[in-house]
């Protein structure tokens, strides 16, 4: 508490010497500091803390080697515990090769079933066995019941490199817009190993679920209410783990079409680009970034991209992940080529898909391409490749690959591309047609 | 009086046939001589055929330095009476005599095909086609030169291909010359020159196809590609085959065909993982592109094309079953190889960092 005065003082005195608009600003934070006065020390909390949180282990039976080791926490009696889906994975995806496996604070551990999935939020409700269930747990971990004010300190809890449960401090910074999904950012380091392990408030309550990190502090919690809805509907006995994976694809899909539903509502605000009219940042979700070469004398060429994404992956497995859309506009132009010397230059483009995937995973991608005129652009033509690939476990999932292009009289080209990761059919057509209908030329 | 004389190669082939009506005939390596030997070891004037008062043929050493033998025979021929169809060493070129009355074999017949790789050999012939090489290599860097055009470009893209063709050209004269004392150089230049002129113009019309084709035609492109390759091999196989070699049209047919159809079946050996694992990776949308006046199609309108990818969820169907059989077997094998490592190393299976309490 002194310490905290003492910074706080001396930030004042420094500002004081600023101009009074800093000055308010610096009474306010000092106001909301007393307010929401913090214990600096947390000795005791983690220590109340310490034996509702786990380390959760993917262990290959043949050879009783780790393979993936995250964190969880108490929620519920009889050792009910949240936790990533990614933490748990490997194991709903091969039962037969790998167990699930906890440890304690106390060193007791044991085995692990998995009762509930929520795939697109990246969490899963596991439970102790009857047979590994210590004599006493923890008392499980309270749930946040009240909105936090962004800039409130949060604690996040976990078992990072698998050194020991450990706690971090950091700082609530509000849901992202970047995203889809609701998700949290907290300024914090979260590191590999704290997955699955809760967020608290000073008070000990679940914020947020830790769930992946950015880098330099930068980290994201699924926010509880996530897990609070996941919770209303645990059933008594585990399923199997084929049953739990049954529902993916239809889970997935209907999530990606209410998503694609909500990105096609309404007229899409068009942007200038080269010669064209295209959507750029059409949704809050979706971020948009621009690049130019620059018109250096040896490069007797000019090209421009628009870049638009929605970075929102799904994790699936360790080799797969879907849920990505992006968009790209180019625009080629040279007023120094020949037709012919052009082409050489508009030929190099490749386009890849945008997802993470392995062979395992999804089929090749099937074609088909020709020349097509698209009737938003007066009916140009373009030679467009229209490529799919389903994936092998989510019947009726598909990625879409887009690419349309033409190269016009003078030495100039344009190209449409999207890609669409994890859609059902239907998402796929809605959504090629609002693209190809949406376009203009300026 | 007649007599017929055939130099020989060294298989006994016949180089040059002389029909001469004389009494007295020179042979030596001058040019006064009425059969001319080019051999270091003939002497100027090196031997003399002439007829007796009986009509009767004599051949004379006129005192030459590495004389006139029979094959198989040490002796030296001083004089001697020629036996129609004797063979004689003159130094070391072999030289078959006839009497004037022998049947000679009938001239072989000069096919349409075959004057035209000879006329292929008129120099004219050769600079012509030289000249129309470059004027398309100069054409094609202009074309294909993204940036500034400097002539050194042609030579630097170009000066490959050029040694390629020279090499080979001198290579197939070499192997003539052993086999048949002289090759036809110049006609090999241009037939390399016209075949590459041949293989640019398909190659130029096969990226128009391309440009304009849809997937649908992709596959059809694909064996002409590949059949225009082995028909430019047939062709040049059957004009070297000629060209250096003299065989006669069944057999360089013969030969020719059957080195293609080599190279068709091993082409066309099951893939390796190599090849199957590059294909996959290429896109169909990465070939050529050409400026728009080269397209000559009309284009399809949005719905035609997309019922035609409406027919790919099919296909995916059968391809995500064929994918999940193959993962399904792939993974069968692995747990057999897993069963075998769990059994040599069974302490593994109970290790201590995992109580199973």
């Amino acid at each position: 508490m002194n310490s905290e005065h003492a910074m706080l003082q001396h930030r004042s005195r420094a500002e004081s010497a600023a101009c009074r608009g800093l000055f308010v600003i610096g009474t306010l934070l000092l106001l909301a500091s007393v307010v929401s006065a913090q214990p600096t020390e947390y000795g005791s909390l983690f220590e109340r803390l310490k034996p509702a949180l786990f380390t959760v282990e993917v262990v290959d039976r043949a050879s009783s080697n780790k393979n993936a080791q995250g964190s969880g926490f108490l929620v519920g009696p009889d050792g009910l515990l949240a936790t990533n889906y990614h933490v748990v994975s490997e194991y709903v995806l091969d039962p037969e090769r790998y167990a699930l496996k906890f440890r304690g604070v106390d060193n007791f551990s044991g085995a692990l079933e998995v009762l509930a999935l929520d795939v697109l939020h990246d969490l899963a409700l596991v439970r102790i066995v009857a047979e590994s269930m210590p004599g006493a747990l923890g008392e499980p971990f309270e749930l946040v019941s009240t909105p936090v004010r962004e800039g409130a300190s949060l604690l996040a809890l976990g078992n990072p490199y698998d050194i020991g449960i450990s706690l971090v401090p950091g700082t609530y910074n509000g849901e992202l817009e970047s995203q889809y999904r609701k998700m949290i950012h907290f300024t914090g380091a979260l590191n590999p190993g704290m997955s699955g392990g809760p967020t608290v408030n000073p008070d000990g309550r679940v914020v947020g679920i830790n769930v992946a990190g950015a880098g330099n502090s930068v980290s994201f919690l699924v926010p509880v209410a996530d897990l609070q809805r996941l919770m209303q509907a645990v059933p008594a006995s585990a399923p199997a783990p084929a049953e739990l994976r049954a529902g993916l694809a239809e889970v997935i899909i209907g999530h990606q079409a209410t998503m694609i539903q909500d990105l096609l509502a309404g007229d899409w605000t068009l942007e200038p680009f080269g010669p064209l009219m295209i959507p750029r940042e059409i949704r809050p979700w979706i971020s948009c970034t621009g690049s130019s070469s620059d018109s250096q004398p040896e490069v007797p060429w000019q090209s421009s991209h628009s870049n638009c994404v929605l970075n929102d992956r799904i994790y699936l497995s360790r080799s797969l992940d879907t849920g990505a859309l992006e968009m790209v506009f180019g625009w080629y132009h040279s007023d120094r080529l020949n037709a012919f010397q052009f082409s050489r230059v508009y030929e190099q483009n490749s386009f890849l898909p945008f997802n993470r995937s392995s062979d395992d995973d999804v089929t090749e991608f099937e074609c088909r391409e020709d020349w097509v005129g698209i009737e938003a652009l007066d009916g140009e033509a373009f030679k467009a490749s229209h490529c799919l690939r389903a994936y092998l476990d989510y019947p009726g999932l598909y990625d879409v690959l887009y690419v349309a292009r033409a190269q016009r009289a003078g030495a100039e080209g344009v190209h449409l591309h999207y890609t669409l990761a994890g859609v059902g059919r239907e998402s796929a057509a809605a959504f090629h047609r609002k693209f190809v209908g949406s376009l203009q030329w300026k | 009086m007649e007599v017929i004389i055939e130099q020989l190669g060294t298989t006994n082939n016949v180089l040059e046939r002389q029909k001469l009506d004389a009494h007295r005939v020179r042979i030596g390596r001058a040019f006064s001589n009425d059969v001319i030997l080019n051999d270091e070891h003939v002497d100027a004037v090196h031997a003399q055929l002439e007829f007796d008062g009986e009509g009767r043929l004599f051949i004379e050493d006129l005192g030459s330095v590495n004389g006139i033998r029979r094959p198989r025979h040490k002796g030296a021929v001083g004089r001697s009476e020629v036996i129609s169809g004797e063979v004689f060493l003159i130094g070391r070129s072999r030289v078959r005599i006839y009497a004037g009355t022998h049947p000679v074999a009938p001239a072989v017949r000069i096919r349409a095909s075959e004057m035209f790789l000879l006329w292929l050999g008129k120099p004219q012939v050769t600079i012509g086609l030289v000249l129309l090489y470059l004027a398309a290599k100069i054409v094609a860097t202009w074309l294909g030169t993204i940036g500034e055009f400097r002539w050194s470009l042609v030579i630097e893209q170009n000066l490959g291909e050029v040694m390629l063709f020279i090499a080979l050209a001198v290579g197939v004269y070499f192997l003539s010359v052993l086999f048949r004392r002289g090759g036809n150089f110049l006609a090999h230049i241009s037939l390399l020159v016209l075949l590459f002129l041949f293989s640019s113009l398909l190659d130029a019309a096969l990226v128009v196809a391309l440009f304009n084709a849809g997937d649908a035609h992709y596959p059809l492109l694909r064996t002409f590609d590949e059949g225009r390759g082995y028909l430019e091999l047939l062709i040049y196989l059957w004009s070297v085959l000629y060209l250096a070699f003299h065989l006669p049209l069944g057999r360089r047919s013969l030969i020719s065909a059957a080195v293609v159809a080599v190279v068709i079946g091993v082409n066309s050996l099951p893939e390796d993982e190599l090849t199957r694992f590059i294909e996959r990776q290429s896109f169909p949308m990465e070939q050529r592109f050409l400026p728009p006046g080269l397209l000559l199609r009309d284009s399809l309108s949005g719905q035609e094309f997309g019922k035609r990818v409406e027919g790919l969820f099919e296909d995916l169907e059968r391809e995500r079953h064929k994918a999940l059989e193959s993962r399904d077997e792939q993974l069968s094998e692995v747990n057999r190889d897993d069963v075998v490592a769990a059994e040599e190393l069974p302490e593994l299976n109970a290790g201590p960092g995992l109580p199973n309490s």
